[in-house]
């Protein structure tokens, strides 16, 4: 083990493997699980997926309840896909990281979060699974792709009379799909963090 | 052909500042000069690297640049719209095949060595630790559901008997947890002490940095 300078310590090694496990996890959930939801072709499976990985972070931040910790998981996980390359690796990576930074972001407030914060912090983070293609495509396409959109959405109105009603319907299902996925991923990880909490201690 | 000696290679921040430039050089340029940092980037990593352009490899990437080009000719019609759609196709592919060379010559290690440096102490360790248990958490899964399917499956209450594996797994994996900590800190272990060195600058990712600069300076002067 190489000698290197000494840095203030925030994660113990116990922390640190508790992370490790999460993202392990979470890492399990995007190989061997997304493979068979996208064979499946089962309806919101990319919502479902991340639903499953912030379950993994969620309940990682229960055992390890310091801020931050969903962010470690979430940088760890990433590295992990990262190690373990199939194909393009970009947008998944920043996709991952997003949604830790932002459900560490709604825990943030409290140092030992409750059933609400965990809730809001599943839902926040899911709904960026909304917003990230238009992201990832954004970044990559550049500003020109926003005007080909807006001429989209303008013809697509044009076209179908009955369009925006239909439009609003969808772009409601959207997002109040993911916003339930979430805010039940928060749920179910408090109080899978408590039950392994409760495992431990025997 | 021979390939740079290592010294002249880049490493990280080579590879990271070509996926950089790859983002930021395209909103410099318009008119042909936009294809620049795709033949730049494709140059780069197949004369430095082995290629390992995977992007291309997806039919994903090619629905993707497809349906780019034809839904902007549609938008803004067929010649100047194809113009502008073959634009942003090549930004797109520029920046794929950056991040696909940064992926295929950049260590994960080296990424995670380069965040406990600036800040995020145990993060190498932490990854060493979830890449070995890997392996043993997908195997315990996999037993674990193997079991519940010889009891009967999920049941009358899937949703209790999905927790219940879930729980499980869990368990299992912190309680293997709980001996890797006991082993780390028996070898007197500890997070304060960096585990790993970020990777120092090399002449190659120097010289690469530096083309760069004077490449786009020189598009710019065009």
């Amino acid at each position: 083990m190489a000698a290197g300078k000494s840095q203030s310590t925030y994660f113990t090694t116990r922390d640190l493997v508790f992370i490790a496990v999460f993202a392990a996890a979470w890492g399990l959930v995007e190989t061997s699980l997304g493979s068979y939801l996208h064979a499946a072709r089962i309806p919101f499976r990319g919502a479902a997926l991340t639903a499953l990985g912030l379950l993994a972070a969620l309940t990682g931040r229960s055992l390890v309840p310091r801020r931050g910790t969903v962010l470690m998981i979430g940088l760890v996980t990433a590295l992990l896909k990262l190690l373990s390359l199939g194909g393009v690796v970009l947008s998944p990576l920043l996709a991952i990281v997003i949604e830790s930074a932002l459900a560490e972001w709604a825990l943030w407030p409290w140092a030992r979060p409750g059933r609400s914060a965990f809730a809001l912090a599943g839902a926040l983070a899911e709904l960026w699974t909304v917003i990230h293609p238009f992201l990832t495509q954004g970044l990559l396409a550049g500003s020109g792709l926003f005007t080909v959109y807006g001429w989209l959405l303008q013809s697509t109105a044009q076209a179908l009379p009955w369009g925006s009603k239909v439009t609003v319907l969808l772009v409601g299902v959207a997002i109040l799909v993911p916003a339930l996925l979430g805010t039940a991923a928060g749920l179910i990880a408090c109080s899978l963090g408590r039950e392994l909490q409760a495992r431990l201690a025997h | 052909m021979r390939r740079p000696s290592a010294i002249w290679r880049p490493s990280l921040y080579g590879w990271l500042g070509l996926l950089a430039w790859a983002i930021t050089a395209p909103g410099l340029f318009g008119d042909a000069r936009a294809y620049a940092p795709l033949i730049t980037v494709a140059l780069v990593s197949w004369l430095l690297g082995e290629g390992g352009w995977r992007s291309l490899g997806s039919w994903r990437t090619w629905l993707f640049l497809g349906g780019l080009i034809g839904v902007t000719a549609l938008a803004e019609g067929i010649r100047p719209g194809l113009g502008a759609g073959l634009r942003m196709a090549a930004r797109a592919l520029a920046i794929l095949l950056a991040a696909d060379a940064l992926a295929l010559h950049v260590p994960a290690l080296d990424l995670a060595a380069l965040l406990e440096a600036v800040g995020l102490p145990g993060l190498g360790f932490a990854l060493g630790v979830a890449f070995n248990l890997l392996p043993a958490l997908r195997q315990t899964a996999l037993d674990s559901w193997q079991a519940l399917r010889l009891r009967g499956g999920p049941g009358k209450q899937p949703l209790q008997s999905l927790r219940r594996w879930a729980v499980t797994v869990l368990a299992r994996a912190l309680a293997r947890g709980q001996e890797i900590v006991d082993a780390a800190e028996s070898r007197a272990f500890t997070p304060s002490r960096r585990q790993v060195q970020p990777p120092r600058v090399r002449r190659g990712d120097l010289l690469l940095l530096l083309g760069l600069a004077a490449w786009t300076v020189v598009l710019l002067i065009m």
